[in-house]
């Protein structure tokens, strides 16, 4: 089973994740801020943050977790509404990024080729 | 001249060392005498030429003879002086002129002279006239006429002329006076010329647009109380400046290559450029610059009509912004309604009601149309912002083409999409929006397309640059539309094309994306026979770069 923490604070994104990704394929951990997920003391097989969160922001907190020898080759899934993604998320050392409105096909093809990764 | 009479020496006379042969000697008798006959023509040419120097230099006027340069579009740029007169330098100021050009003795020399130097060349008719030399400070009268062509073919011209700026003056004096006699003794031609003129004045004056002249260098010669308001200057602030001293900087280069083109070919513009105010302040106007002729057709200054459309920019700007956050916070409620739909879809089986799968297709379609918006919007905020950035890399159109042309046939089984054309060399393209280009074009063919139609998709290679075009054969678009069509917003007009769906941005989108590729894009149409959209993109050369 494989780890995913899920970082978005929209609702509707949350309860969509957790209907996309179940058990007994993925374990999804969802948190509605950067600040609430740094709290973890475990590691995911792969993070999906939104860019747009409350306090710190996705592109801060993938820098955070790109710049952490702990948890520097965890893939990162950078989700946002804003079309410069491409170009942020990578800037910020994001795997790979997904433009909203996306379809869950796409998320679910780059979670699951990212946990490959890891494997 | 007479020919002189030289004694033939004899064969035989035994007085010569060689004892020259009689045929010999008479060669070199005929010789001598050929010297003799040029020596006194050059003596001749000589005694001409200082005669008319001698002619020229007697004249209290300046006289001058110039060979006129042109450019390859054989405009006249600048003229060379060959032969001046002693008092030339009096008349001029100019020393030491022979064999320089007068745009290396005067950079800032008027175009106006050129232009008249270059009409007598191009005519061989003479021209007589009077005209102000800014450069130099003075006011000639001045008749030149055309004498022929120099060695290198270059048309030369002589140039008589006079200074009279001090006659000028005293005529200003006595057209003052006239006028201040006109004033105390009113006749009832000058009363009508002064009623004429003061409603001129109020006219000019109350207009809701500033209006101001400028001459050819850009000089402002003239405001309205209005242009002075609108800039916080008093008209005899202005009167002091340039055109280019109260233009921002940033848009100082556009408006100058316009000014340019109105100055050499006369040709009017209309621009919407920023003026800063005499506290700094920039203010947005649109201007329309017309050309004003003398009585010899040339153009001596401009007339400006200046709207403030300052407000109308914030209003736009403020528009542009709201789009942008209104269609960026819409993307993540609709990405969750595509992700429930696409849920439902998933978990329907065969032994759901038909009814029900053919509503949450229908959620499907309208959920795809919605996002399809959302991002027009987007991109429209993203264009007025000058944020929409390409991806440039080579690019085989082709390829693209034959992918777009499937895309667009699955989303029609009602048309037929045909696909032909030429092997295309690569351009240097963003492949993500040119593909949003071909599917705008297609999908608007498709839409104005009648049922059971052909919508032809044609790759053209002409030469430097490829041409795509995209024809349908729906109801067409009149001639008066045509300009209009590429606008933000702009909807076809029409009963059948209005019942067409759209918010008019998609060819706007369009026409911004191929001209970031510095590529350009057009329509040909016929009322209710259909329309060809066509774009052009340049192939990858050596100095071909965006």
């Amino acid at each position: 089973m494989k780890t995913i923490f899920f970082v978005e604070d929209d609702e509707s994104l949350q309860d969509i994740a957790g209907l996309v990704f179940t058990k007994p394929q993925f374990d999804i951990h969802i948190f509605s801020s950067a600040e609430e997920m740094l709290t973890q003391r475990v590691y995911p097989h792969v993070y999906v943050l939104d860019k747009r969160l409350p306090g710190m922001d996705g592109l801060e907190l993938c820098r955070t977790l790109k710049s952490d020898p702990g948890t520097e080759d965890i893939p990162v899934i950078m989700v946002s509404a804003d079309p410069d993604i491409k170009l942020l998320g990578t800037s910020a050392g994001a795997d790979a990024v997904l433009e909203k409105p996306f379809s869950i096909y796409d998320m679910l093809d780059l979670v699951t080729k990212a946990v490959k990764q890891v494997s | 001249m007479g020919k002189k009479s030289v004694p033939h020496q004899s064969a035989h006379s035994g007085e010569d060392a060689g004892e020259l042969p009689t045929t010999l000697g008479s060669c070199l008798s005929d010789l001598r005498h050929a010297e003799e006959t040029i020596r006194c023509l050059h003596q001749q040419e000589r005694w001409l030429e200082a005669r008319y120097n001698g002619l020229f230099d007697s004249l209290d006027d300046g006289f001058c003879i110039i060979e006129v340069l042109s450019d390859k579009r054989n405009r006249p740029v600048d003229y060379r002086f060959l032969k001046v007169n002693n008092t030339f330098k009096e008349q001029t100021g100019i020393e030491n002129p022979l064999g320089r050009t007068i745009r290396e003795i005067a950079p800032d020399h008027e175009q106006y002279w050129l232009d008249m130097y270059g009409r007598i060349a191009q005519t061989g008719e003479s021209q007589r006239f009077e005209h102000r030399d800014e450069a130099l400070g003075r006011f000639y009268e001045v008749h030149a006429f055309p004498i022929g062509r120099g060695e290198l073919g270059r048309p030369q011209i002589a140039v008589l002329f006079k200074d009279i700026a001090a006659r000028k003056r005293r005529e200003e004096s006595q057209a003052y006076l006239l006028q201040l006699n006109d004033r105390l003794r009113p006749s009832k031609a000058a009363d009508a010329l002064r009623e004429s003129e003061e409603n001129y004045r109020v006219i000019v004056n109350q207009s809701i647009a500033g209006i101001s002249k400028v001459d050819r260098r850009g000089n402002i010669i003239f405001t309205n109380n209005r242009f002075c308001r609108m800039l916080g200057y008093d008209s005899s602030e202005l009167i002091t400046l340039g055109i280019d001293d109260i233009i921002y900087p940033e848009d100082k280069e556009r408006n100058r290559s316009a000014f340019q083109a109105l100055v050499a070919e006369g040709k009017p513009y209309e621009i919407e450029k920023r003026l800063v105010q005499k506290n700094g302040t920039a203010i947005w106007v649109s201007n329309h610059v017309s050309p004003i002729f003398d009585q010899y057709g040339l153009i001596v200054a401009a007339a400006i009509v200046s709207i403030d459309i300052t407000r109308q920019k914030e209003l736009e700007r403020q528009k542009d912004e709201f789009i942008g956050v209104a269609s960026h916070e819409l993307k993540t409620p609709v990405t969750g309604i595509k992700a429930y739909s696409e849920i439902l879809t998933a978990m329907m089986d065969n032994s759901m009601p038909t009814t029900i799968v053919q509503l949450v297709t229908r959620m499907n379609v309208q959920v795809s149309k919605l996002t399809k918006l959302i991002d027009s919007l987007l991109n429209t905020s993203r264009i007025s912002d000058g944020q929409l950035t390409l991806q440039l890399d080579p690019l085989d159109l082709t390829g693209l083409l034959e992918e777009c042309v499937h895309q667009g046939q699955l989303t029609t089984s009602k048309h037929r999409i045909v696909f032909t054309g030429d092997k295309l060399l690569p351009v240097l393209a963003d492949a993500e929006r040119l593909a949003q280009v071909l599917d705008n074009l297609i999908s608007n063919a498709i839409k104005y397309t009648p049922k059971g139609g052909e919508i032809l998709v044609r790759a053209e290679d002409r030469g430097t640059c490829a041409r795509i075009s995209v024809r349908d054969s729906g109801v067409g678009i009149s001639k008066g539309e045509q300009p209009r069509i590429f606008n933000r917003f702009y909807r076809i007009k029409g009963t059948s094309a209005g019942t067409v769906s759209g918010i008019g941005l998609g060819l706007y989108i369009c026409r911004e994306i191929i001209e970031k590729h510095k590529g350009q894009i057009m329509v040909e149409s016929v009322p209710d026979e259909g329309s060809t959209f066509y774009f052009e993109l340049p192939y990858i050369l050596p100095d071909n770069r965006l």
